[in-house]
C-alpha cells in the first residue's frame, strides 16, 4: 500500500547526502547485497568464457577423456597384460579410468582398502581361505576351488571364479591368471571410479564426462535459458502494463483478466507437458515457452503504478507541456519503477531458471549439450547420491546455489533500493 | 460497503472458469501443435520392440478411432474440454485398464499428506522468527539469522534433498533415502504404519520446511517493520500492554494478511508443489506419478495430472479470493 509512496529512493538518503556532500559515487544503488548478489551471478556467468581458456570443453563429452583407456576386452587392453596384475591395477588407479568399470558387472562391493591387501601375493590353492561352496567349487576352471570372502584372510583366487566379483579385489589382485584380470581390474578401478585426480580436478562421471568441463559449458547455459526467458517475459510485461495501465477501458480489462488467469496456472506442470511431448527442448526454444509463462507478474506491477502514477504532479506537468504519452510512459514514469522492474526481472530470472532446470532434472531437457540440471538427472538416474559420488551432483548444485543466492540477493538489494524502509534500522540486518 | 457482493463473487467464479478453461485449452492444444503423432508413436516402439508389427496401419486407425482422434478439432476440443470438467481424465496409456483418475486419487493423500504438513510447519516457524527478527526485543543472535535464511531460501526444495539423502540416509544412514512406508506393514491405522509413514516423511518434510522457511521469515520481517512504525504500536506501548500481547496481536496480526494470501497460493500449489522432492524421495505423490508418466510416455496421465493441477491451484485461488472479506475487512471489492 505506502510501496508507491516510496518510489523515489534517494528521500531516505538526504540526511547522508548533506554530511558528504553531492559525492557522486553516493547511490542508492551502491547496496552491498545488491552487488554482491551481482558479483555471484557474474562469476557463475564468466566460468564458460574464462574456463573456455584453461580447459578443455569438448572434455564435457562422454568418453572424451584421453585418459580412457578401451574396455578390457578390446585389443588394445591386452597391451599392459604381461605385467603383474598388481602393477597393472596400481597404475590403472592411478589414472582412475572410467570406462574400465564397464567390465565390472557387479563390483558394487569393490571396497576401497585394496591398496593395503593387495601386496599379498599368494599361490593358487591357499587351504587358509575360508569354505568354499560347493556350486562354486564345481565351475572354477582356474585350478583353484578354494575362494576367499574376505580380503584379510589373504584369499586367494584365480581365474573365472564367479566369486571374485563379491570378493573385495584384493585377493583378486594378486592372482596372475588371465581372465581374473578383467573383475579384479574393474574392480580397483570401481573403488576410485571418477574421483576427483589432478587430470580432472572434479572428477567424472559414469560415462566419462570431466565434471570440470561440464561446468563450465553448463553453468552459463542454465543461465542464458534464465536471461533470455526473463528478458522477453519482463518486456511483454512493461508493455502491456503501460498499455492497460495507461488506455484503461476493455484494453486494460482484457489484459489484466488474462494476466489474472495465467498467473494461477502452474507454469511446471505445463512445461512438463510440452517437454513429454516435444521429448527435446533446445534452450532457445525452452526460454521462449518459459517467457510466455513470465510476463503477468510484470505487467501486473506496472499497471498498477502507472495507474497511481498517472494523477501525480510531475506526469501531469509533462502532460500539459504538450510531453507525448511514449515520453510519458518512458521518460517520466519509467525511470520511477526501475528499481522494482529489475527487483522483478532477477525475480523471474531465478524463476525461469529453477523451472528449466527442473524439467532438466526430470529428464525432459536438451539432450546433447550438457547443462547443469541434465547432468543432476544423469547423477539421480545413476545412483550417484547412493555411491558417494557426491561430485557428480554437487557440483551442478553448488553452481545452481550459487546462482539463485545470487539472484535472491539481487532481488533483496533491489527491493531495499525501491523501498528505503525495507532496509531497517540498521544497515547491516 | 465491505463483505461479499453478488458482483464480485460472480466475478470471482468468472476468473476461476476462465483460468480452468485456459488451462484444458493449453493442455489440448500442446499435443497438436507438437511435433508427431503419439499413437504412430507408440506403434513405432511396438515395432522397435518386436521387429514387426502386423497392420500396424489399421491399428493406427482403430486407436484413433477408440480415442476420437478421427473426428474434427473442434469436436475433439469441445468432448476434451466437457470429460476434464467432468474428471473424466480417461485410461492411461501406460497402465491401460487403470483410469487416470484413480491414479491421481490413489496419490493425492500422500501429496497432500506430506505437503500440507510441511507447508504449515514452515508457516509457522518462518512467520514466528521473521517476526521476531524485526521486533526491537529480540536478542541480537536472532536477528542475526538472517543471512542464514538468505542462503536457505535461494535453494530449490529438490536440491536441498539431494544434500539431506546424502548427508543422513547415505552417509549417517539415520533414515530412510526413498519411499514412504516400510515394506510388510498392514495398512491401516496401527502405530506401526503410522510411524514408519513419519519416519519415512522426516527427510522429504524437512527439505520442504528449510527451504520455505526463510520465504516466510524474510516476508514478514519485512511487514513486521513496516507495522513496527505505526502509530499504534507506540500507543500500545504507551498503554503499558504486555509485550508478547503488543508482539502478537498488535504486531503479527496486523502483518500477516499478505503472508495469508501467500500461504494460500501455495496451498494451491500444493498437489504439484513438490513434484521433485517427490521424485528426488520416490515418495508415491503426484509429483512421483507425473514423472512415471513422463518416463513411461503416458500422456494421458501427464494431461490428467497437470489438469488436476490446474484446477486444484484456481481453486485455491478462489477460496482465497472468497475469503479474503472475512480475514481483512479493511479491503474494499467495488474496485474489483
Amino acid at each position: 500500500m505506502a510501496t508507491s509512496a516510496q518510489s523515489s529512493a534517494t528521500g531516505a538518503q538526504t540526511p547522508v547526502r548533506k554530511k558528504t556532500k553531492l559525492n557522486r559515487w553516493d547511490s542508492p544503488w551502491l547496496n552491498s547485497k545488491f552487488l554482491t548478489g551481482l558479483g555471484m551471478v557474474l562469476f557463475v556467468m564468466l566460468l564458460g568464457p574464462i574456463g573456455r581458456l584453461f580447459w578443455d570443453e569438448t572434455l564435457s563429452y562422454p568418453a572424451s577423456s584421453p585418459l580412457n583407456l578401451p574396455p578390457p576386452w578390446a585389443p588394445g587392453y591386452s597391451s599392459e597384460g604381461d605385467k603383474p596384475v598388481v602393477q597393472q591395477v596400481q597404475s590403472l588407479r592411478d589414472r582412475s579410468t572410467p570406462t574400465a568399470s564397464a567390465a565390472q558387472p557387479s563390483g558394487g562391493e569393490a571396497a576401497p582398502t585394496t591398496a593395503s591387501t593387495g601386496g599379498t601375493s599368494l599361490t593358487g590353492g591357499n587351504p587358509l581361505a575360508p569354505k568354499p561352496t560347493a556350486a562354486t567349487g564345481g565351475s572354477m576352471t582356474g585350478g583353484n576351488p578354494l575362494a576367499a570372502k574376505t580380503p584379510a584372510s589373504g584369499g586367494s583366487m584365480t581365474g573365472g571364479n564367479p566369486l571374485a566379483a563379491k570378493t573385495p579385489a584384493a585377493g583378486a589382485a594378486a592372482t596372475p591368471a588371465p581372465s581374473g584380470q578383467r573383475q579384479a581390474v574393474g574392480a580397483a578401478a570401481y573403488a576410485r571410479f571418477g574421483v576427483p585426480s589432478w587430470e580432472h580436478p572434479l572428477g567424472t562421471e559414469s560415462s566419462g564426462r570431466d565434471m570440470l568441463a561440464v561446468l563450465f559449458v553448463g553453468a552459463p547455459r542454465s543461465l542464458t535459458i534464465g536471461l533470455i526467458a526473463a528478458t522477453i517475459g519482463m518486456f511483454i510485461g512493461v508493455v502491456l502494463g503501460f498499455t492497460a495501465g495507461y488506455m484503461g477501458g476493455w484494453v486494460d480489462n482484457v489484459i489484466r483478466t488474462l494476466s489474472d488467469a495465467i498467473i494461477v496456472i502452474p507454469v511446471l506442470a505445463v512445461l512438463i507437458v510440452i517437454g513429454a511431448y516435444v521429448k527435446v527442448l533446445q534452450v532457445e526454444n525452452m526460454a521462449i515457452l518459459l517467457a510466455l509463462f513470465l510476463w503477468p507478474a510484470p505487467t501486473r506491477y506496472v499497471r498498477a503504478q502507472v495507474l497511481s502514477m498517472r494523477e501525480r504532479g510531475y506526469v501531469n506537468m509533462a502532460r500539459i507541456s504538450g510531453a507525448s504519452s511514449f515520453s510519458i510512459m518512458f521518460g517520466e514514469m519509467m525511470p520511477n519503477m526501475l528499481p522494482y522492474i529489475a527487483a522483478s526481472y532477477t525475480g523471474n530470472v531465478s524463476v525461469a531458471i529453477l523451472a528449466a532446470t527442473s524439467l532438466e532434472v526430470l529428464g525432459l531437457g536438451p539432450t546433447r549439450i550438457p547443462t547443469l540440471g541434465m547432468t543432476i538427472f544423469y547423477a539421480i538416474s545413476a545412483a550417484a547420491i547412493l555411491r558417494g559420488m557426491w561430485w557428480w551432483w554437487g557440483i551442478p548444485i553448488a553452481a545452481l546455489v550459487i546462482v539463485f543466492s545470487g539472484l535472491f540477493l539481487m532481488t533483496v538489494g533491489l527491493d531495499e533500493i525501491a523501498n528505503p524502509r525495507l532496509r531497517g534500522r540498521k544497515a547491516a540486518a | 460497503m465491505g463483505g461479499l457482493t453478488w458482483n464480485y463473487v460472480l466475478k470471482r467464479v468468472g476468473m476461476w472458469f476462465l483460468t480452468i478453461w485456459l488451462g484444458t485449452t493449453i493442455i489440448f492444444l500442446i499435443p497438436r501443435l507438437a511435433p508427431g503423432d503419439p499413437v504412430a508413436g507408440v506403434i513405432s516402439r511396438l515395432t522397435a520392440q518386436s521387429g514387426y508389427v502386423e497392420d500396424s496401419a489399421q491399428m493406427i486407425e482403430a486407436w484413433r478411432a477408440r480415442f476420437g482422434l478421427d473426428q474434427p478439432w473442434p469436436v475433439q476440443y469441445i468432448t476434451y474440454v466437457g470429460n476434464s470438467l467432468r474428471f473424466d481424465l480417461g485410461y492411461s496409456l501406460a497402465n491401460f485398464p487403470s483410469r487416470v483418475e484413480s491414479m491421481v486419487a490413489q496419490a493425492i493423500p500422500w501429496t497432500v499428506g506430506l505437503l500440507l504438513l510441511a507447508t504449515l510447519i514452515s508457516f509457522v516457524l518462518g512467520n514466528t522468527i521473521g517476526a521476531l527478527m524485526a521486533w526491537e526485543r529480540t536478542p541480537g543472535w536472532v536477528r542475526n539469522l538472517l543471512p542464514v535464511f538468505l542462503t536457505f531460501t535461494s535453494i530449490p526444495f529438490f536440491m536441498l534433498g539431494i544434500l539431506l539423502i546424502y548427508i543422513f540416509a547415505f552417509g549417517l544412514q539415520w533414515l530412510p533415502a526413498s519411499g514412504s512406508v516400510g515394506r510388510g506393514l498392514t495398512i491401516g491405522f496401527n502405530w506401526p504404519y503410522i510411524s514408519s509413514i513419519m519416519y519415512h516423511a522426516i527427510l522429504p518434510a524437512t527439505a520442504i520446511v528449510i527451504a520455505s522457511m526463510g520465504f516466510w521469515a524474510l516476508g514478514m520481517r519485512g511487514m513486521m517493520i513496516t507495522t513496527a512504525g505505526e502509530d499504534y504500536m507506540i500507543l500500545a506501548q504507551a498503554k503499558g500492554l504486555k509485550p508478547s500481547r503488543i508482539f502478537w496481536l498488535y504486531g503479527v496480526r496486523n502483518s500477516i494478511l499478505p503472508q495469508v494470501t501467500a500461504l494460500t497460493l501455495s496451498l494451491g500449489g500444493i498437489v504439484g508443489g513438490a513434484v521433485l522432492v517427490e521424485y528426488i524421495f520416490a515418495y508415491p505423490g503426484v509429483g512421483y506419478l507425473l514423472y512415471q508418466g513422463i518416463v513411461t510416455s503416458d500422456y494421458t496421465l501427464i494431461q490428467g495430472i497437470v489438469f488436476m493441477l490446474v484446477f486444484t491451484t484456481a481453486t485455491f485461488v478462489l477460496i482465497l479470493d472468497l475469503l479474503y472479506p472475512l480475514i481483512d475487512p479493511r479491503i474494499s471489492y467495488e474496485r474489483g
